[in-house]
């Protein structure tokens, strides 16, 4: 299974928009109030070192994923721990991501349909793309998939323009400090931060040298386009209104009205997100199957897909029955353990190790 | 394991069916007995009313036998320049005896024909049946045979189903030749190669794969042979079916082999790196492969100017959008979602569906149903019946239906619109995956609603993504996305700037002609 | 796994998935809600709901022809009491055949009544339901109840809730961020929150022998409610107040201003570009707020004897113009200051944006630094055209003043 570097920066873009939009937002504009514009200007930085170390890491073996280079580098023990690190947090992500989606579609789409009919029809569209195509499959979809959402976040950026009052900008930097500021970049940056995925994704280019040009410049259209949006929240609602809105996004692009005709336009939005969302989540189902099928030296990844699906379900189901259990999960697990340490940690250590070692076995070609 | 027992005896009856056919064309040799031969023949040819058989005596002595099937045969040639002189004939000087006979025949048949020896009756049988005259002479164990076709075949003509403004008018027919002969008109060069095939137990069909060499990548000549050679059949009676034999994956909904009638087109394609195949007797020639952007593009495209193509290519994308998808949005946003439609148009389509009876997603299919019954009732009526019916279909169905109150308005402009979006696309064996999907969809929107519509475009997609055909994945050059090739998908850029062939299909020879060539 | 089973689980899942399309609701099922009102129950702690519901039957268009060509008005106000708008909906429903729909909703209105007893308490609703927007025009009925004015039609728009939304969007108002503003408002300590209002009037004016069509009552745009930061009500302001509110605001669209001079005649100039800023300059400890208008337009109605030709009637006519509108509007600003006492203008907001440290300090007790403050206002206004004559076509050669 092979991805040209385009299908790498079509992936990229695609999967962050969605997700990032949506659920960051509001934590961003509780703690830095109208000054989440800097936030969001960190964590686009934030994301793109993040994912420059991610694939300078993956380049130094370029033909093997994480999985098994994390064994070369640390050795047989730490890297078998630190790849199931990876494979816990893409387990989680991926039902705590299905919860919160059958959630939204739930209270935006389709009120009254159970919620586990929404989970399944997700969950067979994943498998028949795991199936079909694997990699590349979801690489080839979003590369139809990425212009589309594009297309669609420039139009309702254009759309929102005759809503932006300017000064609601004001007063810069006065009524938060440093630490709010920073303490609200970490929402975005660690969305953003998903691009840590390269570890896996580099393993399966045709041609991986141009996978750390592609990657950046895949999170750097994402960032940007999600610093513009999430900065028009603040420029139509005020800091005061939008920190209390669930899904501050949702209520811009509603307030959306062109010449009385072009209106209610929530809804062509949450369609958009949900194609982005199904590039992010076909990605981890992927990879989690793969990665899976890598740890445990199982010949054919395929047959692990229903296993990804399955577990995928009773996680979805278990996130999907409260209310609450989203956040909790961003505030006691993704932020703390999934930021720190998948995401900037790990990655920080592989490289530098491995980079060591790599010096160390090529001046002492006889160590092998 | 039941399945992959019962497999295995079907193939072998067939095997064997393949076996039991005339024993004596296993009879391998002429004999020099010519009564032998005679009988033989008479007995394979056995009620067979269209066989001729002649027995010629030249020069009052040698007994020869004429052999030819009615029909096939240019009786006017045969006569004139064989028979007359054949009967009449003197023995010539300087030739003596039975043995020169058959070069005497030779050097006479020669001048109008090319001729064949053969010695096994096998084969005299085969190429009296491809239109060839077979001469046997009495003491000699071979026969002779010479192609004369004379046969009855259309003329070439304007291609119904694909009809140009400008561009040529000739389409391909029936008869092999004529096709083979149409190309190599257009090509005037030995990298033209026409390989050909023979399938087909009882039919013996020939097949003619077309590619221009160096452009076609060997592993496409090689997929595409081996395809063709794989197949056994007992008759092959068209494009249309060894379309079904050959293709990538038969179940899915959207073409993987295209087919023409235009020689323009396969030419075009064929200077793209993709192989033609012609079958004799279909006057449709398969291009392979094929790819989700050739289905929108026509011939036309190419003959007006760019900036007229380009938009038009672009209303026929937004049509081939609005045909998949109209109805299945319009239930899904007025039984699930009315806020996204704006507030006056809501209240004149409220208005419209007080009274109907039907629920939506009832009435859209309903609807949707009728019109493809309308359609399918349409094409197989004479020409002079045919738009009365339509007329007669749309006022009574859409105008009556609507006064009593069994349909909305809006659903009949709907479906109309659909429909009229569908006849935009140029190639029709693709219009008729969209008619099924279309259903599909429907289906999901009324579940779903607009949810429903983007599961549905995510599978189309997927499916659409993950398809190969002959190697190259469907959805090229989109997906895998090569920004170079995309010149040519949704707009068309002007001629001078399409000087690359496309580079998921070119195999050495990539660059058509040289840049630069825009008048300065 | 063998094919036959797989048919069967996929026939198994489609069973399930058909059996019922849990969403889907015939546009025929639901109750197309265009307009909310809010109004006081009988009881205590009770509150009333009323909506105008489109009878979509009684809207067809001209041509069809199909039976109900019905002579039916095309909407009906209905109305329930509850505790909270979610009970009253629910006895409401109980009357209703249909199930009522609010994604459609782009009026609220507020009894008066209802508006002095508080709204912090009651419309949470509009926020929390994902059917509704924050893309609401919002409007306080002056001297009656919401239901009175769910009840009045309107000649051209049919049905009618969505004629005072136009209205106000004619007359040049906020048109529907009415509400955002109102959110934002509760949200902020620097401004109040304020609502148009609208009251119920006859059509024509002055006519007291009118009878059958001409004794018609229709909503009109009648000014300004002024609300405390308890969202009650506390007052009123006219319709001249409310162009001057909107114009300090930076948000009116169309104002005309008509100047008369000591001869009994006089001038109107149309404002096309209008901008109104608030700027704050803070001395020592004292703020001073400067409100600076400006506004470019045309002259449409000059009634004196002024050749307006001339560049020196222009600037004279300029002068009037900017004197008498600043003197209006700081009328306007002081009867605020001293008869509410509540910062609805935002100055409290200006000064946040530009001196936030000091913003800090104040902003508790900001309402009484309102009361008090000094503000002084500019006024700038062009004239740009003046229409298809110079001076006036009926005044003789000779009473033309250069």
């Amino acid at each position: 299974m092979k991805i040209t570097g385009l299908q790498i920066y079509w992936i990229m873009f695609a999967m962050l928009v969605g997700n990032t939009l949506l659920i960051t937002v509001t934590p961003a504009i509780k703690y830095a109030k109208q000054d989440m514009w800097i936030s969001y200007l960190i964590a686009g930085l934030g994301g793109i070192l993040m994912v420059f170390l991610a694939t300078k890491t993956a380049l130094l073996y370029p033909k093997h994923t994480l999985i098994e280079y994390s064994k070369f580098i640390f050795g047989k023990w730490i890297g078998i721990l630190s790849a199931i690190l990876y494979l816990v947090y893409w387990y989680t992500v991926i039902g705590n991501i299905l919860g919160e989606f059958t959630e939204f579609v739930n209270i935006i789409l389709l009120p009254n349909t159970p919620q586990w009919i929404l989970l399944l029809t997700i969950l067979l569209l994943l498998v028949y793309i795991a199936y079909m195509g694997g990699i590349e499959g979801v690489g080839r979809c979003s590369e139809v998939f990425g212009p589309i959402i594009f297309m669609s976040c420039i139009l309702l950026i254009a759309f929102t323009i005759p809503n932006l009052q300017w000064d609601h900008i004001l007063p810069v930097y006065a009524d938060s400090g440093l630490y709010l500021i920073l303490r609200g970049s970490l929402y975005p940056l660690s969305f953003l931060g998903e691009s840590v995925l390269m570890l896996m994704l580099l393993s399966f280019m045709d041609q991986p040298d141009q996978g750390t040009r592609r990657a950046v410049w895949g999170v750097l259209s994402a960032a940007v386009l999600i610093n513009l949006s999430a900065v028009s929240v603040i420029f139509v609602f005020g800091s005061g209104v939008s920190s209390k809105l669930k899904y501050p996004i949702v209520e811009t692009i509603r307030y959306i009205n062109v010449m009385n005709f072009i209106q209610n336009l929530e809804i062509v939005a949450v369609l958009i997100w949900i194609l982005s969302l199904f590039i992010k989540l076909s990605l981890y189902f992927v990879l989690t199957a793969y990665g899976t099928a890598q740890l445990f030296h199982i010949r054919d990844w395929r047959k692990l897909i229903w296993v990804v699906a399955v577990i995928s379900f009773l996680l979805a189901m278990f996130f999907s029955g409260s209310a609450t259990y989203g956040m909790e999960y961003i505030e006691y697990y993704w932020l703390p353990v999934v930021l720190t340490l998948n995401m900037a940690v790990i990655p920080l250590l592989l490289w530098i190790v491995g980079s060591l070692r790599k010096k160390k076995q090529a001046s002492n070609p006889s160590n092998g | 394991m039941r399945d992959f027992r019962k497999r295995k005896t079907l193939q072998d009856l067939f095997n064997k069916k393949i076996e039991t056919l005339p024993s004596e064309m296993n009879m391998n040799m002429i004999s020099s007995n010519l009564s032998e031969t005679e009988q033989q023949l008479k007995k394979l040819f056995e009620n067979c009313s269209d066989f001729v058989i002649r027995p010629i005596y030249v020069m009052d002595k040698v007994k020869i036998l004429l052999l030819y099937i009615d029909g096939l045969i240019d009786t006017n040639m045969l006569d004139e320049v064989f028979l007359k002189p054949m009967l009449f004939e003197r023995k010539p000087q300087g030739l003596e005896g039975v043995s020169s006979l058959g070069q005497v025949i030779e050097q006479k048949l020669i001048a109008i024909t090319q001729v064949q020896n053969v010695s096994k009756l096998s084969e005299l049988v085969d190429g009296i049946l491809k239109a060839n005259i077979g001469v046997v002479i009495d003491g000699e164990a071979k026969a002779m045979l010479a192609g004369l076709p004379g046969f009855e075949k259309r003329s070439i003509e304007e291609p119904s189903t694909e009809v140009t403004i400008r561009g040529p008018k000739e389409g391909f027919t029936e008869s092999l030749s004529t096709n083979r002969t149409l190309l190599r008109r257009r090509i005037r060069s030995t990298k033209l190669k026409l390989e050909s095939f023979t399938i087909g137990e009882l039919s013996k069909t020939d097949v003619v794969m077309a590619y221009i060499e160096g452009i076609a990548t060997d592993s496409l000549l090689k997929e595409v042979r081996s395809r063709i050679e794989r197949i056994k059949l007992d008759a092959l009676m068209g494009s249309e079916m060894l379309e079904e034999f050959i293709e990538d994956v038969p179940y899915s909904p959207f073409p993987q082999i295209q087919n023409t009638e235009r020689p323009d087109i396969v030419i075009a394609n064929l200077l793209e790196g993709r192989v033609g195949i012609i079958v004799d007797n279909t006057p449709f020639v398969l291009v392979v492969p094929m790819t989700f952007w050739s289905g929108l593009q026509a011939a036309d495209d190419y003959y007006e100017r760019f900036i007229y193509t380009t938009f038009i290519r672009f209303i026929r994308f937004t049509l081939f959008n609005i045909s998949l998808f109209l109805p299945s949005l319009y239930v899904a946003l007025s039984t699930f979602h009315p806020k996204l439609i704006p507030t006056s148009l809501l209240f004149s389509v409220a208005a419209a569906r007080e009274g109907v009876p039907f629920p939506a997603i009832i009435e859209a299919l309903m609807m949707e149903f009728v019109f493809e019954g309308l359609r399918e009732a349409g094409v197989r009526l004479p020409k002079a019946i045919g738009s009365a019916v339509s007329i007669v279909g749309a006022l009574v169905i859409g105008q009556a239906a609507v006064q009593a109150g069994i349909v909305s308005a809006p659903m009949v402009i709907v479906v109309a619109t659909t429909g009229i979006a569908s006849f935009s696309i140029p190639r029709y064996n693709f219009g008729t995956s969209i008619r099924v999907i279309r259903f599909i969809m429907l289906l999901l929107a009324g579940i779903f609603g607009l949810y429903g519509i983007v599961l549905g475009f995510i599978a189309l997609h997927i499916h659409l993504v993950c398809l190969r055909s002959f190697g190259i994945p469907y959805f090229s050059p989109v997906a895998p996305q090569i920004p170079a090739d995309l010149k040519d998908v949704v707009v068309r850029m002007p001629r001078w700037t399409l000087n690359k062939r496309p580079t998921f299909l070119a195999g050495k020879d990539k660059i058509r002609f040289p840049k630069g060539q825009k008048r300065k | 796994m063998s094919k036959g089973s797989i048919v069967s689980v996929i026939l198994c899942i489609q069973i399930i998935i058909t059996t019922g399309c849990w969403d889907s609701m015939e546009l025929n099922d639901r109750a197309l809600w265009l307009a909310t009102g809010w109004d006081i129950g009988e009881k205590e702690d009770e509150i009333q709901i009323c909506g105008q519901i489109v009878l979509p039957s009684n809207m067809q268009s001209q041509s069809g022809g199909s039976g109900g060509g019905g002579k039916g008005e095309s909407f009906i106000a209905v109305s329930a009491k509850g505790k909270n708008v979610q009970e009253a909906l629910e006895n409401q429903q109980g009357m209703l055949s249909r199930e009522a729909y609010f994604g459609h909703r782009r009026v609220t209105f507020y009894g008066e009544e209802f508006a002095r007893h508080g709204l912090k308490k009651e419309i949470d609703i509009n926020s929390r339901s994902p059917n509704v927007g924050i893309r609401t025009d919002v409007f306080v009925v002056k001297g009656d109840t919401a239901l009175n004015a769910m009840n009045q039609s309107n000649p051209f728009e049919n049905p009618p809730a969505i004629a005072a939304l136009k209205a106000h969007r004619q007359a040049g108002g906020r048109g529907d961020r009415v509400y955002l503003d109102l959110l934002m408002a509760a949200n902020s300590e620097g401004i109040r929150p304020t609502i148009p209002t609208v009251e119920i009037g006859f059509i024509q004016k002055g006519n007291k022998e009118a009878k059958g069509e001409a004794k018609k009552t229709i909503l009109k745009l009648a000014g300004l409610a002024v609300f405390g930061p308890d969202l009650k009500l506390a007052g009123f302001l006219n319709m001249d107040e409310n162009r001057d509110y909107l114009w300090v605001r930076g948000d009116l669209q169309k104002k005309s201003i008509t100047v008369s001079f000591d001869d009994e005649s006089n001038t109107s100039l149309v404002l096309s570009k209008i901008k109104g800023k608030i700027i704050p300059k803070m001395e020592g400890n004292q703020i001073t707020f400067t409100v600076k208008l400006s506004g470019e337009g045309g002259i449409t109605e000059n009634n004196n004897n002024l050749d307006i030709n001339m560049r020196e009637n222009v600037r004279t006519l300029e002068k009037s113009l900017e004197k008498q509108t600043k003197e209006r509007v700081l009328a306007t600003i002081h009867k605020v200051q001293k008869e509410f006492g509540l910062d609805i203008f935002g100055f409290g907001e200006s000064v946040h944006k530009k001196y936030p440290h000091k913003w800090k300090k104040v902003k508790t007790d900001w309402d009484h630094y309102f009361a008090e403050a000094n503000i002084s206002v500019n006024v700038d206004l062009k004239i740009r055209q003046i229409g298809m004559t110079g001076p006036s076509l009926l005044y003789k050669e000779s009473e033309i003043k250069e």
